[in-house]
């Protein structure tokens, strides 16, 4: 209980740190996730109103799966602070607590949720459901589902701290190159399902494909859960010991600037 | 005049050469930018063109015309990237928020020149406009597009007009950082993010009152979809200078706004400066 009341209080605190930017700040930014949003959802529309064969998927499955990838969005791609406090030094300060790394990081990205999903996702699903879309999920699946998302994503972004120190800190390459591939890789823009050439069934067998795009198929009811929640246990098992040992060796290679 | 010119192209040539001089001490790294910088690109225009070929066509646009759409948006927004990417020029307000407009003003050269100069980035920051370049010539290719001295004109004029609205936006909304260091710090990020998310879509089907604050207020319609209209000889007559006359406006608003926040900044500096030339 004592530990959980720690790991809450840090999430607190990070929560707080979000708003450190000013309300200009996070209005811009939210409005620039709703106009994304609201950009994509009207593609789908031109897409149906020009009557393209839409093989199979309707209006409402692509307006569910594409609202509910901004609703969910800090959940489908987990972006823990290690990144950026790897560049600027401040990991330091997390191995001078009496609190695992893990948990510390764990608890920083679990309060970053709490803005992005008051001010967003819940104004985003309320508009969605006053405009009729039918938001129920296809399948309850998708529960289990988002909870490995998480979990797995928590391995990726590990991976990619590794990756960050390997390169020795060229933090904006590996951000700016992480964000364009979870974008198309992931599944949390475009459908696998929308993809051409059968790219999609091929993607959502990849670690990253199990990402966003598993359990927003499921919840649209685009893929078969079974098969989706199989592809998200085995990268989880097989992910997770490699990035808890990567990051174990890196350690000793870490350089940071600031402090 | 003429000595003016001189001493920016000398500049260019400078920072040219110290861009070139980064990629040679460490060849690694900067292979890994570049790398980094053309999947970056590619991925950025795969996601509306996949969805052109599977669906053959999005927002009343064939995929070759999408094709077109997206070259364009790169070679546009590549070139204005390798102009004016390197040290935080394109992203103004950080170096406004970060209180580190105080190193320019001591050098011994005009802020204009300055800022017009040192973020040339010919050999690092070229991926996106080779790219952009390829991509154009691809569509170009496949929808047969004869090469008038009208045309032409017309793609030299857009990608200026390209330039200008984005180095207006950034300036535009990042002299807010001027009074509000902290809060603006990264609004020049967020409004570059907002063109670079929503500039690459066609904007075919949308209301008329959308369309229109797309293309006037929030210029995303003027970055790419538009111009490739032009070029593709779907417009006529006075809609072809509206990006001319938005961005004009653009510029000369945040010319005018970085005015009056330089006064302010002279006046009152940046609370977040620290001698290490670090933000606290």
């Amino acid at each position: 209980m004592e530990a959980f009341r720690a790991w809450r209080a840090t999430a607190r605190m990070c929560l707080k740190e979000k708003s450190y930017f000013g309300l200009a700040n996070i209005i811009a930014q939210y409005l620039l996730r709703a106009a994304g949003l609201g950009a994509l959802l009207m593609i789908w529309r031109s897409l149906f109103l020009q009557g393209a064969d839409m093989q199979g998927l309707t209006l409402n499955q692509v307006y569910v799966y594409t609202i509910l990838s901004t609703v969910l969005a800090p959940m489908l791609d987990v972006r823990t602070p290690v990144s950026g406090w790897l560049h600027d030094g401040s990991v330091l300060k997390l191995y001078l607590r009496p609190r695992s790394l893990f948990s510390q990081l764990a608890a920083h990205t679990v309060g970053g949720w709490v803005l992005p999903l008051a001010v967003l996702s819940v104004p985003v699903t309320v508009i969605a459901l006053l405009c009729g879309v039918d938001l129920r999920p296809a399948s309850p699946w998708f529960f289990p589902s988002l909870v490995l998302t998480v979990s797995l994503g928590f391995a990726v972004d590990y991976l990619f701290a590794c990756l960050l120190i390997r390169l020795h800190n060229l933090e904006w390459v590996v951000h700016d190159m992480r964000q364009s591939l979870t974008a198309l890789f992931t599944g949390s823009v475009i459908p696998f399902a929308a993809l051409p050439w059968g790219l999609g069934r091929f993607l959502a067998l990849t670690p990253l494909g199990s990402l966003a795009g598993g359990p927003l198929s499921i919840y649209a009811g685009l893929a078969d859960p079974m098969t989706v929640l199989a592809a998200q246990l085995f990268w989880n098992a097989v992910l997770w010991p490699l990035a808890l040992r990567r990051f174990a060796s890196m350690r000793e290679r870490m350089v940071s600037y600031g402090g | 005049m003429a000595d003016k010119i001189r001493s920016v192209l000398r500049l260019l040539r400078l920072y040219a050469r110290m861009d070139l001089n980064w990629v040679l001490q460490d060849f690694k790294a900067a292979l890994i930018v570049i790398c980094a910088e053309i999947i970056n690109n590619l991925t950025a225009v795969s996601g509306i063109l996949l969805l052109a070929v599977r669906f053959g066509g999005a927002g009343g646009l064939t995929a070759d015309e999408i094709l077109l759409m997206l070259g364009f948006f790169e070679l546009a927004d590549g070139l204005c990237y390798m102009l004016f990417g390197g040290f935080n020029v394109l992203h103004i307000s950080r170096r406004i928020g970060r209180g580190q407009l105080d190193h320019m003003l001591i050098q011994p050269r005009p802020l204009p020149v300055q800022l017009l100069t040192e973020g040339f980035m010919p050999v690092s920051g070229s991926g996106g406009f080779l790219i952009g370049i390829l991509l154009t010539a691809a569509a170009w290719i496949r929808l047969q597009l004869a090469v008038t001295p009208l045309r032409l004109f017309l793609l030299l004029l857009y990608i200026l007009c390209h330039i200008l609205l984005t180095l207006g936006q950034s300036f535009l909304f990042g002299s807010a950082a001027f009074r509000n260091p902290a809060a603006g710090e990264e609004l020049s990020t967020l409004i570059l993010d907002l063109n670079g998310r929503l500039g690459r879509f066609p904007l075919f089907g949308l209301p008329r009152w959308l369309l229109g604050l797309l293309c006037t207020v929030l210029p995303v319609g003027l970055l790419a979809y538009l111009p490739s209209l032009a070029l593709l000889g779907r417009l006529s007559g006075l809609v072809l200078a509206l990006p001319v006359c938005v961005a004009t406006a653009f510029a000369l608003a945040a010319a005018g706004c970085f005015r009056a926040g330089i006064r302010h900044y002279l006046q009152y500096s940046c609370n977040r400066y620290k001698g290490m030339g670090h933000r606290s």
